[in-house]
């Protein structure tokens, strides 16, 4: 279901944010610091700050579905997935390293923009982190131009 | 929380304290009658005591609306003074055509969104007026009496520079700005018309002092003569001496003649100082028309036993105004008698050269050298120079040549050497 | 909350520049969220802000059935993050909010020769339900 090609694609320091929505139909967007995905079983394993979930944990019990977006910050190249939540647990010592490199190399894009790279890092990445697992069921191109939103697969 | 509620209040009132301190200073620059660049300098310079605009400028839109240019600037290590940027384009034209002021900041990350969206390899910036890598910019247009004066533009390496508090008052400050600034342009238009109407002034000036000093000095001359030659009558009357009385005939003729070139020319002189020459173009044959002119001087010619050769093309014509054109040539074969020695030659020569018609006067006097050759078709420091024979003129005669040739659409050269004699050339369209 | 407690949007002019970009969550009438990076969030008065709609896209179509929308502002200057739920109220193609939009857009592309690539559709005006630091 997800093209061969968002494999690497998603290795890449990319901006990830999920959102989840409750039955009073307000959503939340949940910022994380870093995914991995897993193209055999089709699964994303997003590391969130536990800060960041408390609304979203609330909407999790209420409906499953969440939806992931993924940006180059350069190209602007955007996917989005969606699919069902399978289960949360805190994130290994292994997990917070590799989200403090992908954190050191997305605040050194936005650096690149102007903005305090140490501002930003500080903003986004807190301890403790969760690994939240989600099961893809769509995939949309959401690229800005127009007539974005094709789904590329289901 | 009243302490609180009391922090916010001081806050204001220290920033309403700050704005009317800021307005009485502009206020009271802005009252200074004062030419465009020191005004506008001192707009920006209190622009940026005040709200830290350290890179600013301020444009000025053509008389057609199409581009602004930039007139005055601040802080920038290139003067962009000079610049210009099209109505329409980016934040300063933009804000001239729509005449809206416009706040942006964090340009270049959306400038490189729109470079990426619009799938463009490369961005394409245009060059930029002031600084290459701002972030925030914020326009004014300074608008009086619903006309567009200026555009007052700022900005800045950093994020948020602009506070919609700052936006807001530089607005409110936008209209005194732009009557100032348009006051300014009144009162150097005004400086600029005065400068004008001086050296107009000073023009008419040294014309009225050189007719006077005609009148007082060589008109006199020619008076006084013909006094003289009464009294001589008289005296030869009494004594029955008729002989004598006629060989003064010859003088009085002379002398008539010559004060009636030089009232013609002063004539001719203060008709062209007041416009008042009406110029009516006529095919004219020149053989003809020269032949005539050189009859008139035929006397001169032999009282100085010079050869005058005329060599003009058979059907050479010229569109020419008859008396414009008479005059000048008179006055430069006048001039040639005067300063050819006794026995010498003139000669005259009319013929085409592809599209032009010449004619030239050579005469074998005693040559100009360069100095006088300068100041010789112009009023200021005209001085008469005395003919080989002492013959006296006012000066007129070659600033009427210049004059009278160029209403012609012609113009005058000038060949000379000291000593080896002189030629004036005029040159006019052959058709 | 208390009233001093209270975000005002007025205070928070800086994040309301678009120098970050913003996030936005929207759901559809199914409760399926969407997420989506959006240039900058408006401010219109104290209690509204505006959108900016350029392509029509699922967050436009979810907020027509749907009309609320959570937006994660960033600040520029202390990076401080807030969260936004928005009602969508209507959507204006002409007036002063409109064009204090279109004409940022239009200045930010006729500096680089792109004038015509950005039309701005609408501007989508939201009421501001409440404003949450993070």
């Amino acid at each position: 279901m997800v093209p061969a090609s968002h494999v690497e694609f998603l290795k890449q320091p990319l901006s990830f944010w999920l959102a989840t929505t409750g039955l009073n139909n307000i959503s939340e967007p949940i910022k994380c610091t870093g995914i991995v995905f897993d193209p055999a079983t089709e699964i994303f394993t997003c590391f969130v700050p536990e800060k960041f979930m408390t609304i979203g944990f609330e909407h999790l019990r209420e409906n499953p579905v969440l939806a992931l977006v993924v940006t180059e910050l350069h190209s602007f190249e955007s996917y989005q997935y969606k699919g069902n939540y399978l289960a949360w647990r805190r994130c290994t010592e292994d997990e917070v390293e590799f989200q403090r490199g992908y954190m050191e190399a997305f605040s050194d894009i936005l650096g690149s923009f102007g903005h305090s790279k140490q501002g930003l890092y500080g903003a986004y990445f807190h301890i403790p982190v969760l690994a939240l697992t989600f099961q893809v069921t769509h995939v949309f191109d959401q690229s800005p131009r127009s007539g974005t939103g094709e789904k590329v697969c289901a | 929380m009243e302490t609180a509620a009391l922090h916010k209040l001081t806050t204001q009132l220290e920033c309403s304290q700050r704005k009317m301190d800021i307005i009485t200073k502009v206020s009271f620059e802005l009252s200074k009658l004062v030419s465009l660049p020191q005004k506008l300098h001192t707009i920006l310079d209190i622009l940026n005591d005040q709200f830290s605009l350290q890179n600013s400028m301020i444009l000025v839109p053509d008389g057609e609306q199409r581009q602004l240019t930039v007139v005055a600037s601040h802080g920038y290590d290139e003067d962009p003074k000079d610049k210009v940027v099209p109505f329409g384009q980016g934040i300063v034209g933009l804000s001239a055509a729509r005449r809206k002021h416009i706040n942006l900041t964090g340009i270049r990350r959306k400038q490189h969104y729109m470079a990426a969206v619009s799938h463009e390899g490369e961005l394409n910036f245009l060059k930029p007026l002031g600084l290459p890598d701002a972030e925030s910019q914020v326009a004014i247009p300074l608008v009086a009496n619903d006309a567009l004066v200026a555009v007052l533009m700022a900005e800045s390496r950093s994020f948020c520079v602009f506070t919609r508090d700052d936006e807001n008052f530089l607005i409110t400050l936008a209209q005194p700005l732009a009557v100032s600034i348009q006051n300014s342009m009144l009162y150097d238009s005004m400086e600029e018309k005065i400068r004008e109407r001086t050296a107009e002034l000073q023009r008419l000036s040294e014309t009225k002092d050189k007719f006077f000093s005609i009148i007082s000095h060589d008109l006199r001359g020619p008076v006084t003569s013909f006094q003289s030659l009464a009294r001589l009558f008289s005296h030869y009357h009494k004594l029955g001496q008729t002989d004598k009385i006629d060989s003064l005939c010859d003088k009085v003729d002379q002398s008539a003649d010559n004060l009636n070139h030089l009232l013609e020319n002063l004539l001719d002189w203060s008709l062209s100082q007041t416009n008042g020459i009406q110029c009516v173009f006529e095919t004219i044959t020149l053989p003809g028309f020269l032949k005539q002119i050189v009859a008139l001087y035929q006397d001169s010619l032999l009282a100085k036993e010079i050869t005058l050769n005329l060599s003009v093309e058979d059907d050479l014509t010229l569109q020419a105004d008859h008396h414009t054109l008479a005059t000048a040539i008179r006055n430069l074969v006048s001039n040639a008698i005067k300063f050819t020695p006794r026995g010498g030659v003139i000669t005259m020569v009319a013929a085409r050269h592809e599209q032009l018609v010449t004619l030239s006067i050579r005469d074998s006097g005693v040559g100009i050298d360069k100095q006088k050759r300068d100041a010789l078709f112009s009023l200021r420091g005209q001085r008469t120079t005395c003919g080989t024979e002492r013959e006296k003129g006012t000066g007129l005669g070659l600033i009427l040549v210049k004059e009278f040739t160029e209403l012609n659409h012609g113009r005058v050269a000038i060949e000379s050497e000291q000593g080896h004699g002189t030629t004036f050339t005029l040159t006019f369209p052959g058709k | 909350m208390t009233t001093e407690d209270k975000i005002h949007l007025e205070d928070m002019m800086p994040a309301l520049q678009g120098v970050i970009p913003t996030i936005v969550a929207t759901a559809s009438a199914d409760h399926t969220p969407n997420v989506t990076y959006i240039s900058q969030v408006y401010f219109v008065d104290a209690d509204h802000v505006a959108l900016s709609y350029q392509f029509f896209n699922k967050t436009i179509r979810n907020v027509r059935e749907n009309p609320m929308l959570t937006a994660i502002v960033t600040c520029p200057v202390h990076y401080d993050l807030y969260r936004f739920i928005l009602r969508y109220e209507e959507s204006q193609t002409d007036g002063e909010i409109f064009d204090a939009m279109e004409i940022q857009l239009e200045a930010l592309a006729t500096a680089q020769n792109k004038e015509g690539i950005f039309k701005l559709k609408a501007a989508d005006i939201y009421e501001v339900v409440s404003i949450e630091k993070i």
